[in-house]
């Protein structure tokens, strides 16, 4: 079945090039521009019956920022998608935050699309 | 390109960095040789060069570096010790990778091929002192494609996973993280560990449970294992270490004490058939002997001789006795006791100071009867092994004839039990072997399917614990196909369709009467079939029957049974005026009763605070419809009792003294009533009523599922 990846930034660059790589990796991918947006993204998936294998979340966002979103995630029936973090931050204590809030997982940018796949296999079953 | 400068800035700038730390921790070393923390942050240094100079594509240095790191892992696991020479020469590697960093830094290649060929042989003829002890390592490449061999040769890691308990939470998955390893090499071993696994009622399916032992060969690097972790490594308790060492020649040093037939079948060079067969092939000692002239055939033969003599002597020391004469001796000793027990009391209400030795006297004669008794009915008690020994043979014969194979184990033969008991359970344990064979063991076929070894095994066990004998009868097959049951349950209409029911409880079902006797379920196999009726001859021996059953792993029926089927020991109680007697050995304590200590939920539901644990409390009164004019209002006192798979507390009146009794079946002499085990008659003339605490567990508890309006009902059906 083909894998649904949920991928939350506010640059409209990064998420034509992240969504750009991952569909072309054969994901099928819903962009958010917010936690709040992918949380309603997420809303409408549920109502159509959707299966969600990932999300990948920035940090800084307006809004809603990334641990939060995180955090409310972990309050809905996609509570077990693993969620990757991609952003520039690599200060200890928000990676600590994050993963408290329950993140699989740390990206930094910039990256290289072989790194984001590299990744993104390693949380979610791929044939 | 300037992200790449930028990168190689960083790399040189923290290798130099990396470099001095070694060289730090190497002259600490010199002084303190013992120091690991130095061994740890000269292990790390090299092992973030190696990787670092990889990344940006210094291969020369990274291989180089690798080497090195090999060097320090011996010393790192005590195989190597610190000697000045040592350290000359990894001060000598330390300048190497510096030069070789250098160079790249100006532009030109790393090292001279030829320098560095030589370099690296120079690190390998360290590495290489265990190799000349053990030349069977396989022969050692030319040097001029030592390289190449020495990465690609394989490694053996033991890699150590215990996750978070709620890894799951963070949506991460083991059997992915497992499968990541697999795809790096050829697992040797891999063991989980079950034992955080809680028992079903406390089991949380979002919770993880189970760690993991790998042991990989690979030719992946330490990293590309590492990878596989880089989500979890972090804050999971996982390690992988370098176990080549161990592995020497790829087989595990430490198999030394295991025996040989085990380590072959382990490595999967013979099948357990072979191994059987070639056991069966071995001689017995005395023959070994003979062959090998060390004894006459004729001393063999007189040695078994007397052997069988003494043995047959020893035999002789027993007597065949009528059953009939033990039983009437055990009457008697009764009704010795009963009389006595009269005349006690009797002398109690009428005590005047003349009479007080009378009083002693008769005590100490009491306590003889009582020892005299427990010797009669010891009489009667023979060891399971003849039982268990006739059922391994008709679990051969049975699985021979469904050729399936089999092997059973058999523990605790010389186990005691009373004969009436032994004689009674034989149907019970036919039909539980029978099921085993019949249903639980698969066919050979089936069992290498699921990646089991070919021959099931069947386990018979006996052993006492407190009072009572417990024999279990284990297999490891398919396990009771417990949607099967519930399916069945819901045809019968004992359960809802959608509601949740736990395991213990459809476990239970199939004891129930009517549920096995449609042919549905003979077809569908391991369903308990006729459960009920060895439930039924477990009852009226007063034993009990608990399963426990696992998919693809097996079935354990545990039959607990009375030591003596006669003789009973007791707590003679009140409760709202009647008198009751308790079985001592379920007894955990008793105590006053306090109001604020209990808890009420739900409508009858009441738990009482007992040892830092809620434990609910079951009034029997109510329960066996007694005279409950003023409910609980006058219990002065809490027996607690546990039954083995329930505790609970039973408010009574008073406590009296414990008792040995002989219980009265009330079937023989009444009708069986759910609760009660039996009565009997008290020193004082009186007949009191012995509590079945399994049937009371099972009337307030498992009836309780179904919600208050089955608990009612149940009850009326008692009392009508």
């Amino acid at each position: 079945m083909e894998k649904h990846i949920l991928f939350i930034d506010d640059s409209p660059t990064i998420r034509s090039s992240v969504s750009f790589c991952l569909r072309n990796a054969g994901y099928k991918v819903t962009e958010a521009i917010d936690g709040e947006d992918g949380l309603q993204k997420m809303e409408s998936m549920k109502e159509e019956g959707q299966s969600l294998s990932l999300i990948i979340t920035d940090i800084n966002m307006p809004r809603m920022d990334g641990i939060t979103f995180i955090s409310k995630v972990k309050e809905t029936e996609f509570k077990f998608v693993p969620i990757l973090v991609l952003t520039t931050e690599a200060e200890e204590s928000l990676i600590k935050k994050g993963r408290e809030a329950g993140a699989a997982g740390w990206l930094l940018k910039p990256f290289q699309p072989e790194q984001l796949l590299w990744a993104v296999k390693k949380v979610v079953w791929s044939k | 390109m300037s992200e790449q400068d930028e990168t190689l800035e960083i790399f040189f700038s923290e290798t130099e960095d990396l470099l001095k730390l070694a060289e730090e921790s190497l002259l600490a070393l010199e002084s303190t040789p013992e120091s690991t923390s130095d061994i740890e942050q000269l292990f790390r240094s090299m092992h973030t060069i190696k990787s670092g100079s990889a990344m940006v594509g210094f291969m020369s240095i990274s291989e180089y570096a690798h080497l090195v790191e090999n060097l320090l892992e011996r010393l790192r696991a005590h195989k190597l010790t610190v000697t000045n020479t040592l350290i000359t020469f990894l001060l000598g590697s330390i300048d190497f990778i510096r030069s070789m960093v250098d160079r790249v830094s100006q532009g030109e290649a790393e090292a001279d091929p030829g320098d560095l060929n030589e370099r690296k042989d120079q690190v390998r003829r360290y590495l290489g002192v265990d190799a000349i002890s053990t030349p069977e390592e396989g022969p050692e490449p030319p040097a001029k494609e030592a390289p190449k061999e020495s990465i690609e040769k394989f490694t053996f890691y033991e890699i150590n996973l215990k996750f978070r308990k709620d890894l799951f939470y963070s949506g991460q998955d083991p059997l992915l993280i497992l499968s990541g390893f697999a795809e790096l090499g050829e697992f040797v071993r891999v063991v989980p560990d079950l034992s955080e696994l809680p028992d079903f009622a406390n089991f949380c399916m979002h919770d993880l449970y189970i760690s993991w032992q790998i042991i990989i060969k690979t030719n992946k690097s330490y990293e590309d294992l590492e990878n596989v972790l880089i989500f979890v490594k972090d804050d999971n308790d996982v390690h992988i270490e370098d176990i080549t060492n161990r592995y020497r020649e790829g087989i595990d040093i430490e198999l030394a004490d295991k025996k040989l037939g085990e380590v072959l079948l382990e490595n999967g060079r013979i099948t357990e058939e072979d191994l059987t067969s070639a056991l069966k092939k071995q001689k017995m000692l005395g023959e070994i002997l003979v062959d090998d002239g060390k004894i006459r055939a004729e001393d063999l033969k007189e040695a078994v001789t007397s052997q069988e003599e003494s043995r047959t002597v020893y035999r002789k020391t027993t007597i065949r006795v009528d059953v009939e004469k033990v039983d009437s001796l055990i009457n008697l000793g009764e009704e010795l006791g009963i009389g006595l027990s009269r005349l006690q009391s009797f002398f109690e209400k009428h005590t005047a100071p003349v009479e007080m030795e009378i009083t002693e006297e008769l005590e100490d004669i009491l306590k003889v009867n009582q020892e005299f008794q427990e010797q009669v009915a010891r009489v009667r008690m023979f060891p399971l092994e003849g039982t268990f020994r006739r059922f391994q043979r008709m679990a051969r014969d049975l699985a021979f004839q469904q050729n399936k194979q089999i092997k059973v184990i058999s523990t605790g033969l010389d186990t005691e039990m009373d004969k009436e008991v032994i004689e009674h359970i034989a149907d019970p344990l036919k039909h539980l072997v029978r099921n085993c064979v019949d249903h639980g063991i698969e066919t050979e076929e089936e069992r290498q399917a699921k990646g089991k070894p070919p021959a099931g095994v069947i386990e018979f066990k006996a052993y006492q614990r407190g009072g009572r004998i417990f024999i279990e009868i284990r297999d490891d097959g398919r396990g009771l196909d417990l949607i099967g049951i519930q399916k069945k349950a819901i045809k019968l209409g004992w359960i809802e369709p959608d509601q949740v029911v736990s395991k213990e409880i459809l476990l239970g079902f199939i004891c129930k009467p009517g549920f096995s006797t449609s042919s549905q379920v003979t077809e569908l196999s391991g369903r308990g079939v006729g459960m009920d009726v060895v439930k039924t001859q477990l009852d009226q021996l007063g034993g009990t029957i608990d399963i426990n059953t696992k998919k693809d792993q097996g079935t354990t029926f545990t039959l607990c049974l009375p030591l003596i089927s006669a003789l009973m020991e007791v707590l003679h109680v009140t409760a709202q005026g009647t008198s009751l007697l308790v079985p001592l050995q379920a007894i955990v304590g008793t105590e006053k009763f306090k109001k604020e200590r209990i808890k009420g939920f739900g409508a009858h539901e009441r738990v009482y605070s007992f040892r830092g644990d809620y434990i609910p409390l079951v009034n029997i009164t109510e329960i066996l419809n007694l005279d409950t004019t003023s409910a609980n209002g006058n219990s002065s006192a809490l027996v607690f009792v546990d039954t083995g798979s329930k505790a609970f507390g039973i408010p009574v009146d008073e406590v009296l003294e414990p008792k040995q009794i002989i219980v009265k079946s009330l079937e023989t002499n009444y009708r069986s009533v759910k609760g009660l085990a039996g009565a009997t008659i008290l020193g004082d003339g009186s007949v009191s009523l012995v509590l079945d605490l399994l049937g009371l567990e099972e009337i307030f508890f498992k009836n309780s599922f179904k919600g208050d309006a089955a608990h009612e009902s149940e009850e009326e059906d008692e009392s009508g």
